[in-house]
């Protein structure tokens, strides 16, 4: 009975150990871009495809003990919010003055930061450079919401 | 002829104050006796009752220092908060009554004194209205101590609004630029500039975010896009954001 119970919880440890690894942080990570894919497939006014992309070389190169998040965390809010990504250029093409200028973008990037905007831009900005429309949002508080991309990029379009 | 002569007459004789002296006019010596035993509350009550013909030299000096023996009185040791907050239901009328105390240096001393009690004196247990106290006694005073304007700023928009605190917020700026980035004088300028204020207010919101119009830069774009077409903050605003870069399409949609 006591060495049941040992093995037990050898393998609960193990279980834990193997669900904080490499593993659960692919799992996160395909969440992460499956939100984003969802997002993107609500883009059908803007009369063309966009290529939609989570900038994941920026995030692992995040000095995580400068952050106000831990990477972990930040992983399961990114699901949240890419989500909005397309939703909101979608939203944008369905006004015609922003229908145009979206028309020569082809690129879209979400990019996770920990720098500080020089403009006192908030924690969501976007910019724009030759046909790529980059999106960078800073570790920290709450999430992003529906509106807030088409916000960020009305600044800069 | 005849009429304006005598609209000229009544607005002469409103202007001395006839109408009120009729009533019950006050000697220059009962003003004088009321300072000599210190009852400053009354002098400025009575001082208006001295006809204007028979106020001598020493009138506006006693009214001057009438205000600011009620103002130092109030908040020190012995009173307490409470008679600090007794200030909102003063000021304001002696200020009203008398304007040329808003112009007196030593008043406004007094009263730059007081807003300094109040700002140290708040976030004790005692329950008082401090931003409201703050902005009645920092009517006129354009210069605080160091450091004292972005402490008055955060009082006044937690207890009054963004908008009142526009003028703390200006200090602190003009002391330390760096103050451009507190989110309280982005919400401070956007809420004048989408108002309807006018003259003083609106230049000092408008001045407040010329100098900071990097760090606002961003806020106020984002007010732009919320607000609709020919609004006040469009109106007020875009002569500013139109010359700079970026934004094309909504300074194009909401600048006219």
């Amino acid at each position: 009975m006591k060495n049941t119970a040992l093995v037990l919880m050898v393998l609960s440890a193990f279980a834990s150990a193997a669900s904080a690894g490499p593993t659960a942080d692919r799992k996160k990570r395909e969440a992460v871009d499956k939100s984003l894919a969802q997002g993107a497939s609500e883009v059908k006014d803007c009369g063309k495809t966009y290529k939609i992309s989570f900038d994941w070389e920026a995030f692992d190169k995040i000095d995580w003990s400068k952050a106000e998040n831990t990477k972990e965390h930040q992983i399961g809010s990114e699901t949240t919010n890419v989500r909005w990504v397309g939703h909101d250029i979608n939203k944008l093409c369905l006004d015609k003055d922003y229908k145009g200028p979206l028309q020569k973008i082809d690129n879209v990037i979400y990019r996770t930061t920990i720098e500080m905007g020089e403009k006192g831009e908030g924690r969501l900005r976007a910019k724009v450079e030759g046909k790529t429309l980059t999106f960078e949002n800073r570790v920290g508080g709450s999430t992003r919401d529906g509106g807030d991309f088409a916000t960020a990029a009305k600044k800069v379009l | 002829m005849r009429f304006v002569t005598i609209v000229l007459g009544f607005g002469l004789w409103l202007v001395l104050g006839a109408g009120h002296a009729l009533a019950d006019d006050v000697p220059m010596k009962e003003i004088q006796a009321l300072a000599a035993h210190g009852n400053w509350r009354e002098l400025l009550a009575t001082a208006t009752k001295v006809k204007p013909t028979a106020r001598d030299a020493d009138w506006r000096k006693l009214v001057v220092a009438a205000g600011v023996h009620v103002i130092d009185e109030s908040g020190n040791a012995t009173s307490g908060m409470s008679s600090t907050q007794d200030l909102l239901g003063v000021v304001p009328s002696v200020e009203a009554t008398y304007g040329f105390l808003r112009d007196d240096a030593g008043y406004l001393d007094a009263k730059a004194r007081a807003v300094q009690r109040v700002a140290a004196a708040c976030g004790g247990e005692e329950l008082v209205d401090c931003g409201a106290i703050v902005v009645v006694l920092s009517a006129g005073v354009q210069r605080f101590p160091k450091g004292m304007a972005r402490r008055l700023a955060e009082l006044v928009e937690r207890d009054v609004s963004a908008v009142e605190a526009l003028h703390f917020w200006r200090a602190a700026v003009a002391e330390q630029r760096e103050a451009c980035q507190e989110p309280g004088v982005a919400r401070a300028v956007i809420g004048v500039l989408a108002s309807d204020a006018a003259g003083a207010r609106l230049e000092e919101a408008l001045n407040t975010a010329r100098t900071c119009l990097v760090q606002l830069e961003s806020a106020l774009l984002e007010a732009l896009i919320d607000t609709d077409d020919g609004s006040a903050f469009a109106r007020n605003a875009c002569p500013m954001l139109k010359p700079r870069p970026g934004a094309s399409v909504m300074k194009k949609k909401k600048c006219h």
